[in-house]
């Protein structure tokens, strides 16, 4: 800036120095905390008509205080996609914008109302705010590790991940919302706490204020600041449905005349739906049905050895993998299904006798 | 990074330059001049004042008010008396704050070597084109007294300058 300069100039010139100060650049967040203003005025004036010498004031001096300021800052616009079991990881950027270098402390919470407009229906198992080192952007497990940022100068910003431990067997679209909390404290390894000092009475002591807003979940003018994000979860939705058909009895024939008597043959039905909202195909699914002990299982229903049908496939009732992936052994009845799309049903059909 | 704050010393530039700068006390005018801030404080009854402190917090953005006080200290009148002051580097004139009661206020965009009033003063812009002086471009304030100072009497003049 052109005044800038010229005081410089002038400060320079009339310390005789009559060199250029090294070029310095101004904060953008203003004058350095700790720096002293001085001020020194003079006057000149005559006395009958003769022009006196000037005269120089006292210095006027007082020490620019620090003015503590940050932001958090959500950087992820729409929900983390993880699937269950696995962690999640959330980008923020802290900025600080005080007039003094600062160190962060770092804290994630859950929190239940979702960002993006959604319903916060579960948490995470665990979470952890780490600091984004490495490749920027990027959450690395082994290189993101850092729990506190111990050295930011003024206009620095960084990134925190906060990381979500997403339960097992989470359903598919279920959210947990999360909010990151950055707070201020003294530069370097295990700083102190900043605490504001309300009156203070000697000019020439930095002191320290607080000029921060409200975010998330903090107050204004708490040396904090919080945003939040939110994770959803991306899996397969799947549901089993099992139904009955009687289709005759030993004394009344054929349906719809046959009754449950003993030796009464019922078909099941059994159909594994992977809802057609799921992320992702459900894979190696188990379907177990173990046989009340008041029927006996058919085994020759789709012919020689072979009483259970998957999708109009016959399924020897021998545990013969890999000719097929179903049996029937000690009263239970059993079918693996490779994958499952979203959508995509699997029906499984066998017989009984009731005894 | 640390400014390069301009000392009092600058005003060996405006100074008339034939004349060394003395320091009060055997000199037939003292200058003092005040640095403070204006607090809101609650009063026993709920109400809030504003009160003048003396500039002890300040952060950025704060604006402090420069007070001057001539004082004549000798047994004669003293005549032309012209106060200056510089706005310290790391702050800028708060426009329309000078106090100009019986003194014609004068500014400098140029470290103290010329001073012209407010709307006459110029600066060469970004572009390089000149443009009127904002208040961000002044460096020095000038008071010119219109009336001799008295025996004993003391004048004031102020002006804000916020901390950038």
């Amino acid at each position: 800036m052109l005044r800038h300069d010229l005081k410089r100039l002038a400060s320079s010139l009339a310390a005789a120095a009559l060199l250029w100060s090294a070029a310095d650049t101004a904060s953008a967040v203003g004058a350095d905390a700790g720096i002293t203003v001085s001020n020194t005025a003079s006057v000149v004036y005559t006395v009958n008509a003769v022009l006196q010498p000037a005269v120089a004031s006292n210095a006027a001096d007082f020490v620019v205080d620090r003015l503590v300021d940050l932001t958090v800052t959500a950087i992820g616009v729409t929900y983390t996609s993880v699937t269950p079991a696995t962690n999640g990881a959330f980008l923020f950027s802290v900025a600080n914008i005080s007039n003094a270098t600062l160190g962060f402390n770092l804290s994630a919470a859950n929190n239940a109302t979702d960002p993006f407009g959604g319903t916060d229906n579960f948490d995470p198992t665990t979470l952890t705010a780490v600091v984004d080192t490495g490749v920027i952007g990027t959450y690395e497990p082994g290189t993101d590790v850092a729990t506190t940022m111990d050295t930011v100068a003024e206009d620095g910003t960084f990134g925190v991940w906060i990381v979500a431990a997403i339960p097992g067997g989470q359903g598919n679209l279920d959210i947990a919302a999360v909010t990151l909390t950055a707070t201020a404290r003294e530069p370097g390894i295990g700083g102190a706490a900043l605490t504001e000092e309300v009156n203070p009475e000697n000019p020439l002591v930095m002191e320290t204020v607080f000029g921060d807003g409200a975010g998330d979940t903090d107050a204004v003018q708490d040396a904090a600041f919080s945003d939040s994000g939110a994770y959803q979860v991306a899996s397969a939705d799947v549901t089993i449905t099992k139904t009955e058909t009687l289709l005759s009895d030993p004394i009344n024939g054929a349906a719809p005349n046959a009754r449950h008597i003993p030796g009464a043959l019922v078909e099941y039905v059994v159909t594994v739906t992977n809802d057609a909202g799921s992320a992702f195909p459900a894979t190696t699914l188990t379907i177990s049905d173990v046989l009340p002990g008041d029927v006996t299982f058919a085994p020759d229903t789709y012919g020689i050895g072979s009483g259970i049908d998957l999708d109009g496939a016959p399924q020897t009732n021998a545990a013969d993998s890999p000719t097929d992936e179903s049996s029937f052994a000690a009263g239970t009845v059993t079918v693996t299904v490779p994958s499952l799309a979203a959508g995509a049903s699997a029906v499984i059909t066998f017989q009984v006798t009731v005894n | 990074m640390k400014h390069v704050v301009a000392l009092g010393l600058s005003i060996l530039l405006f100074a008339e330059s034939a004349h060394a700068v003395e320091t009060a006390g055997d000199t037939a005018v003292e200058i003092k001049i005040t640095a403070e801030i204006e607090v809101t404080v609650k009063t026993a009854d709920g109400r809030e004042e504003v009160k003048r402190m003396p500039a002890a917090k300040v952060p950025p953005g704060t604006a402090v008010i420069y007070t001057l006080n001539a004082k004549n200290t000798s047994a004669a009148p003293v005549a032309d008396v012209v106060m200056t002051d510089p706005i310290p580097a790391e702050m800028e004139y708060v426009d329309g704050s000078v106090s100009a009661a019986d003194a014609r206020v004068t500014f400098s965009v140029d470290g103290g070597k010329s001073f012209a009033t407010k709307e006459s003063l110029k600066v060469k812009g970004e572009d390089g084109a000149m443009r009127a002086a904002l208040p961000a471009d002044f460096t020095h304030i000038r008071w010119q007294l219109e009336k001799p100072l008295a025996p004993g009497e003391v004048r004031a003049v102020s002006f804000r300058a916020r901390v950038e």
